[in-house]
């Protein structure tokens, strides 16, 4: 569920790589001290997307500085680390609770030992969660809508849309959650529905085989059950997932279009956000749907090709 | 009031074909078809709106009272793309589904979907289907089940123009994001000064050596 929403770092820009990387470590550090060192080995691309997302539009500027990287003493060199403000340890917050909520989510599935180790995970994540100031509206809120769809998922449908909507609707209020202006509170809204959608139906896809193996429901794997074979799909499946996907992207890319960087803001948040959904998502769903998967690790072609299934 | 040439990224100085070619990408990007269906249509009518009045100062302005300039994207266009008059659609001779189609345009979807499914399974016809597909994708944003919807409405009545309008739009939906990205829209022009500069520091650097490479400080 996590490490979809990555950049394709091959066509960003080298200031623009450094910018990225600045808010990934500056994250890591928020995490470090609002939720502990634990806390640092949740830390996810996606949440970086919300950071940089947040920040575009809300053009909030804090300090880049060189440091050391606090968290692992074994890294010697200074790098460049975005200080700490408002929406890194908004993402922070938001990271410990989605981390607490998946624990719980796994104390209710696993048995036996994972269980056990789920449950305290929970009960570790939940008290970060509580001392990182996310607002008590928004877990709430995020509560019941993953409540409501654990209960979809228990129906299994025959349908990717009905959850991934809700998972959509999820990330839509982290997205949005704080935003004053009505404008800003869309776009942002827009462009979490976009990701969460993209998100559920890419994990979905990428945990085909596994799910099958293992005799779990897959809302992917159950509605193309006759074009899925030892893993794998289809063409017909492949164009129908890719087309459903690339919808999802371009409704999260036009309203990244009406992003208005406001002055003083970092223009390389909005570069970075918009390589994220035109580059480097699609580059997650090509390489899931026709390279077999994110988790096998597949040797990376050099070189510009017509690739098949590219967008 | 904004500043006209910053609104369509140009500089001052830019020649006319310039501006033109500014104002023509700007306008495929936001043209309200790409948005039809979004819950942002509004803010992108605006953000139109603005690019076209940019595009009229900046004419204006340059050549001081000319004779009037033919928009090539007009405003009047919005009218077809605000929400409610898309979905009216073609009088379908039944009340049944007239009332679920005004259900649609005044955004009451779960009414809609409630009267839908009130009809038996063997009497879901065409019409049915694509009604129900409006409500998924409008209602629900469950595009792949609303095409399946839709494409099921033009299998039963392929000669309909309206089941086949929405279906080609919802696949095409996604039509400006595949192409128009281009990553590095930025200037070179400071590189390549600084490329000279650096050229500049390589061989002095290398004169250096060559003069004296033992000692390495100066």
């Amino acid at each position: 569920m996590f490490g979809y929403v990555k950049p394709m770092t091959s066509e960003l820009r080298l200031r623009e790589e450094e910018f990225y990387r600045s808010v990934y470590c500056g994250l890591c550090r928020s995490m470090n001290s609002l939720t502990g060192r634990l806390s640092t080995l949740t830390l996810s691309y996606d949440m970086v997307f919300l950071a940089l997302t947040r920040l575009a539009v809300f053009g909030e500027r804090y300090d880049i500085s060189l440091r050391r990287c606090g968290v692992n003493p074994l890294r010697l060199d200074r790098r460049h680390i975005m200080e700490d403000g408002d929406e890194l340890r908004y993402a922070a917050g938001v990271s410990s609770l989605l981390v607490e909520l998946k624990f719980e989510d796994d104390a209710k599935d696993e048995r036996g030992r994972a269980r056990l180790f789920a449950k305290m995970s929970a009960g570790i994540a939940a008290r970060r969660t509580a001392r990182s100031g996310v607002s008590e509206e928004l877990e709430a809120s995020l509560c019941n809508l993953l409540t409501e769809l654990y209960e979809a998922e228990a129906q299994k449908p025959e349908s990717v849309d009905i959850c991934a909507s809700i998972f959509g609707e999820a990330l839509g209020e982290i997205f949005a959650f704080g935003a004053s202006a009505e404008k800003d509170e869309r776009i942002l809204r827009e462009i979490g529905r976009g990701c969460g959608r993209f998100i559920y139906i890419a994990d979905a896809a990428d945990d085909v085989s596994e799910d099958i193996k293992a005799g779990r429901w897959n809302p992917i794997a159950s509605l193309w059950r006759d074009e899925i074979h030892g893993g794998v799909f289809s063409d017909t499946a492949k164009a129908a997932i890719l087309s459903s996907v690339k919808l999802e992207l371009s409704r999260a890319a036009g309203a990244a279009e009406l992003i208005e960087l406001p002055p003083g803001g970092y223009p390389e948040t909005l570069e970075i956000v918009k390589n994220i959904l035109y580059l480097g998502m699609p580059d997650t769903a090509r390489r899931i749907l026709y390279e077999g998967g994110m988790r096998k690790n597949k040797n990376r072609k050099i070189g510009g090709t017509q690739i098949e299934g590219s967008l | 009031m904004k500043d006209p040439y910053k609104v369509l990224g140009v500089s001052r100085d830019a020649s006319d074909a310039e501006i033109k070619k500014a104002y023509y990408e700007l306008a495929k990007k936001y043209h309200p078809d790409n948005y039809a269906d979004s819950p942002l249509s509004d803010l992108v009518e605006e953000k139109m709106k603005e690019i076209n009045e940019a595009y009229d100062n900046i004419q204006k302005e340059r050549s001081s009272g000319g004779s009037g300039y033919a928009y090539a994207y007009d405003d009047s266009s919005e009218g077809s793309y605000s929400g409610s008059g898309s979905w009216s659609g073609s009088d379908s001779g039944n009340a049944f589904y007239a009332n679920i189609r005004r259900l649609i345009n005044s955004y009451s979807y779960r009414e809609a979907e409630r009267l839908l499914m009130t009809v038996p399974d063997g009497e879901r016809g065409a019409e049915w289907n694509y009604l129900y597909g409006c409500v998924l994708y409008l209602g629900y944003g469950r595009y792949s089940d609303a095409l399946r919807a839709v494409e099921r409405a033009c299998y039963l009545d392929p000669s309909n123009a309206e089941y086949s309008e929405l279906r080609d739009r919802m696949k095409s939906g996604a039509s400006s994001y595949g192409r128009g990205y281009a990553p590095s829209s930025g200037t070179s022009d400071e590189c390549t000064q600084t490329c000279n500069w650096c050229s500049n520091m390589i061989l002095l650097n290398l004169l250096c050596n060559c003069l004296c490479g033992r000692g390495g400080r100066c």
